[in-house]
């Protein structure tokens, strides 16, 4: 029998709370969702499983970088098909020129689903914009840059922004974030 | 004149393809960028097309998308060798999700700002192999081609294709035009709406059939 491996010492227990996997799942089905197009991200592992399972009734549509991610999200809006782009804000901040093209000069209307990758335990509970993490403290700040509305999502009571991006999205042609800003949890 | 006498320029490619498109494969999507783009301007060819502009890289993944959303529609890609090297990651974006039909063609002339300055491109020494590539990232087909009498020859079966294709298309750089005579002049504001439009029309074509 082998001895379990201790947790590294350098690992902090993630706080409880997050939005859930499911009420995510649900909110990207009553939009018509069709395909998940995805470099996967690390805070939304739950939701990326939900999205796999065969029987999900959305098409995963693994890319090797975001911007393949957004163009491919884009082909399919045009072929008729409702895409979510998923990744992680390292992506996002690689996407922007792809984002400037599609999204704001081709006014393709795309939801993004952002987690925020190397959110700190002290800054749970406080402003993302107090992050001691360039990734997250600068994220909407540079998406409000570029004129990207973002709508911030915590726990479960904020999952009805999802709903909210994708109206913005529809309504102004244009891309819509949603930022995750808690690891999503598995239930 | 036969066919062997015609010099492989992009020109003569895009023609040859425009005209197969017509005989074999008239629903097919075209998606262009850069060069091919400007060489389908100079056909007229507008009917169910998209370019990616301003956007070096993104061809390949447009029609990705197009492809994915509908199957029954084939897709015929128009890449840059410059492009496609900022997003090389596509060849295997595209064989992961295996598209029914997608012919991903990349212009291959070695040298970026064709037919402006035709400054050396990051292909154009040593020689990438942009076949093996493809081939290597699971593409059903792999070929180049550098004659404009093996390009015509191959286009039927390429348009009729099931899964992922690919051409290395090796053509000659157009006629470098820009100097210090002649100074580049500013782009005209379609360039910059092209896309808007495009993907609005090919959407409403798309939707009609």
């Amino acid at each position: 029998m082998t001895t379990p491996t201790p947790p590294s010492p350098l690992m902090v227990t993630n706080p409880p709370g997050g939005p859930s996997a499911s009420a995510l799942f649900a909110a990207l089905k009553a939009a018509g969702v069709t395909h998940a197009v995805t470099v996967p991200d690390f805070v939304q592992f739950a939701l990326h499983e939900k999205i796999f399972a065969a029987d999900s009734g959305i098409a995963s549509v693994l890319a090797c970088a975001e911007d393949q991610a957004l163009t491919t999200a884009t082909g399919l809006h045009i072929g008729g098909a409702l895409p979510v782009v998923m990744v992680q804000n390292q992506g996002m901040f690689k996407v922007a020129n792809t984002l400037r093209a599609t999204c704001l000069d081709a006014g393709i209307p795309m939801v993004f689903l952002v987690g925020q990758f190397g959110r700190e335990a002290g800054n749970v509970g406080q402003p993302m914009s107090d992050s001691g993490r360039s990734m997250v403290r600068l994220m909407a700040p540079m998406l409000g840059a570029m004129g990207v509305r973002t709508f911030v999502v915590e726990e479960d009571a904020d999952v009805p922004r999802v709903a909210e991006a994708f109206a913005h999205a529809q309504a102004a042609e244009t891309a819509a974030v949603v930022l995750i800003g808690r690891h999503v949890t598995w239930n | 004149m036969t066919t062997s006498t015609i010099p492989f320029t992009l020109g003569a490619a895009a023609a040859a393809l425009v005209g197969a498109r017509q005989a074999h494969a008239p629903e097919a999507v075209l998606v262009s960028t850069m060069s091919a783009m400007f060489a389908l301007d100079m056909l007229g060819e507008t009917a169910r097309r998209i370019d990616s502009v301003p956007l070096m890289g993104g061809a390949g993944g447009l029609g990705l998308g197009i492809a994915l959303a509908r199957p029954d529609v084939p897709v015929v890609v128009l890449d840059g060798d410059a492009s496609l090297l900022m997003e090389l990651g596509t060849l295997a974006t595209v064989t992961q999700n295996r598209p029914c039909r997608y012919l991903h063609v990349v212009v291959n002339n070695g040298v970026q700002f064709n037919g402006a300055t035709n400054f050396p491109a990051a292909n154009a020494g040593p020689q990438v192999d942009f076949a093996a590539m493809a081939r290597a990232a699971g593409y059903a087909r792999s070929a180049r081609i550098d004659s404009f009498d093996a390009w015509v020859a191959a286009l039927p079966g390429l348009l009729s294709a099931s899964g992922p294709s690919f051409v290395d298309l090796v053509v000659q750089p157009d006629r470098r035009v820009v100097s210090e005579q002649r100074p580049q002049p500013i782009l005209p504001d379609v360039q910059f709406v092209r896309m808007r439009m495009g993907a609005r029309k090919l959407k409403a074509e798309l939707a009609a059939r």
